[in-house]
């Protein structure tokens, strides 16, 4: 990719990002609700009110407001939650993290588990396993990740208690860390946190697991009986190699596509993970902040995950060059 | 062969719509089921938590237990199999409609046009769509309409950028070609030569998302935010089970599955589509 062609890339990421927001201040703006007697409560004035739409900001016309908004968001100043009094980049940076972990530590066991999965079940194909395990992976790919969450709570937090399974199968339902983990050593703080990641992590990496293990599968099998493939046995290039540089290689590049693709369903999924396992991240507090009409954290959260789509897109657009040969030259 | 037979002469084809057919029949038979209430509390003290195969304190026996108030179970997801498959058909219908109106008003007209309504269809993709459905429902008071127009204007844009790319390459196509040639031309262009051409794509589409707006209607209704109670819907009933979890799990257990086996006839139909009606798509 040249400079020029990055710089473009960025602009019209950018764009899109502004869009969003764009599109969100509109939606938002245009809601029959009244931010004003939300934060005050039935019990407020009409004097009262007014005083609080001044302060909100809402007693200005509609384009007025937006720019002004937009203008201070840009700069950074994301202005102070209605709901919690603070300010939203508190907010923010507080969530962002455990969001970003769970996802980044998602994507790992969801691409290196489904790459490992797909090419044994491609190896394997048309055994009884394949087909047990192409079933399995459609019936998780198949489960609400709200309701495998429940059930995964269900078997490793209540029912392996009950039934007394040995410590290391049993895993918190609740939170990043337990109630005393100030009071452990740095060694058990980092087992006690990585056993409450297990579940949430559990939750999305089978169902990522299971599109992606579907998807190599079928991309390995494809690929297999195309001509090139033909032509690199007939010139007697050992199946080894084969396999790996000339199969394994091609089948794959599409991953790198759908990565880039699969993000806002993975950032849909961690939002059910994280409420029902209370982890403090972006879903969780998007939540919050739209129950409680929030509007200024509703706004920033938009951004934040407008702007983490966006990247992932270019990012995976970057490793598709780096990837494959043919895009790198089209592109200079 | 017709497209009907090509499709189900597809093993995964033929399962999925036989599973949506019995869901669909037993939606719509639902009074003839069960002569028992969705919505009426039995005796609550004596009746609630029942569980699966059991008789109630009033002798009732429950093939699938009771709730917290003693409602039936298998009646709530009968019935409740109205709601999440209504909404789901309905939202889809919705999404498909508006997408190819984009899709085709962006492809035939070009140039500016098209440049706008492909970059708001970047812009509505760009944000994940569970975020997008909370902002507006919360923006409305919800209700069973909401749902689905909700869902409907969150899944149109797949559909409007399949539309658009294949009417891009139809227009080229002689028979497109020959038609304007012979006097065809705006909305009996678009309606009798490129919409009907290019709905294979959109058909396997619209399968795949059948089952993930049941499932996203599911999980609105569970974060409170969906199909209002007591009208039971899966998503809710998966939700109000929730705190009852340990001592009657199959409050929530039941519904779930009727989600994924609901979802997984879809993608089943979906798949088996993209197979038996686009020989060029890659093989799964």
């Amino acid at each position: 990719m040249t400079a020029r062609k990055a710089l473009i890339r960025l602009a019209q990421s950018a764009a899109l990002v502004l869009g969003v927001v764009t599109l969100t201040f509109i939606l938002i703006n245009l809601a029959p609700g009244d931010p004003a007697r939300l934060w005050l409560g039935p019990g407020a004035g009409v004097q009262e009110l007014d005083a609080a739409r001044q302060a909100l900001g809402l007693d200005r016309p509609l384009h007025v407001r937006y720019f002004s908004w937009l203008a201070r968001f840009v700069r950074g100043d994301w202005g102070t939650s209605i709901a919690q009094q603070r300010p939203v980049i508190q907010i923010i940076a507080a969530a962002l993290p455990h969001t970003l972990l769970l996802t980044t530590l998602s994507l790992l066991v969801t691409y290196i588990g489904g790459i490992a999965v797909g090419i044994f079940q491609a190896a394997r194909n048309s055994t009884k396993l394949d087909t047990g395990l192409t079933i399995l992976g459609l019936l998780i790919y198949g489960m609400p990740a709200y309701w495998l969450a429940i059930t995964l709570i269900l078997i490793f937090s209540y029912g392996a208690a009950v039934q007394g399974w040995p410590q290391w199968l049993q895993f918190p339902a609740l939170g990043v860390s337990s109630l005393d983990a100030e009071f452990l050593s740095p060694w058990e703080n980092l087992v006690d946190r990585a056993k409450h990641a297990v579940l949430p992590l559990a939750t999305l990496g089978a169902i990522g697991m299971a599109g992606t293990s579907r998807f190599v599968r079928a991309s390995l099998l494809d690929v297999r009986y195309l001509d090139f493939v033909r032509a690199a046995r007939a010139k007697g290039i050992s199946p080894q190699r084969i396999e790996l540089k000339h199969i394994l290689r091609n089948a794959l590049l599409p991953l790198v596509t759908l990565l880039g693709l699969s993000l806002p369903a993975l950032f849909s999924g961690t939002v059910f993970v994280e409420v029902i396992f209370a982890w403090p991240g972006m879903g969780r507090a998007t939540v919050t902040s739209v129950l409680a009409r929030d509007y200024p954290v509703v706004m920033a959260m938009t951004a934040i995950y407008a702007a983490l789509v966006v990247a992932g897109n270019m990012l995976a657009d970057f490793l598709y060059t780096l990837a494959d040969p043919r895009a790198r030259s089209s592109a200079s | 062969m017709n497209a009907f037979q090509t499709l189900m002469s597809d093993r995964r084809a033929l399962a999925g719509t036989v599973l949506l057919g019995i869901l669909s029949a037993v939606a719509i038979a639902a009074p003839l089921l069960t002569s028992a209430d969705p919505l009426a509390h039995g005796n609550i003290l004596s009746d609630r938590f029942t569980a699966p195969l059991h008789s109630d304190g009033s002798g009732l026996f429950h093939w699938l237990g009771t709730d917290r108030y003693g409602r039936d179970i298998l009646t709530r997801l009968i019935y409740g199999a109205r709601i999440s498959l209504s909404v789901g058909f309905l939202s889809v219908t919705v999404s498909v409609v508006f997408g190819t109106v984009i899709g085709i008003t962006a492809a035939t007209w070009g140039g500016v046009v098209e440049r706008i309504l492909m970059a708001f269809t970047d812009i509505v993709l760009a944000l994940p769509r569970l975020v997008l459905l909370l902002v507006l429902v919360t923006i409305w008071e919800s209700s069973l309409t909401l749902v689905v127009l909700v869902l409907g204007f969150t899944g149109w844009m797949t559909i409007a950028r399949l539309v658009r790319a294949e009417v891009r390459s139809l227009i080229s196509k002689p028979f497109v070609e020959a038609a304007r040639a012979a006097g065809v031309r705006g909305m009996r262009l678009a309606w009798h030569h490129l919409v009907p051409n290019s709905m294979t794509p959109v058909f396997v589409a619209a399968a795949l998302s059948v089952g993930n707006a049941i499932a996203l209607e599911a999980g609105l209704s569970f974060l409170g935010l969906g199909i209002p109670q007591p009208t039971p819907s899966w998503g809710n009933m998966i939700s109000a089970g929730r705190d009852a979890l340990v001592n009657a799990p199959w409050i929530s257990t039941l519904p779930g599955l009727c989600v994924a086996v609901t979802v997984i006839a879809c993608n089943l139909l979906g798949d088996g589509a993209r197979d038996a009606l686009d020989p060029r798509a890659p093989v799964t």
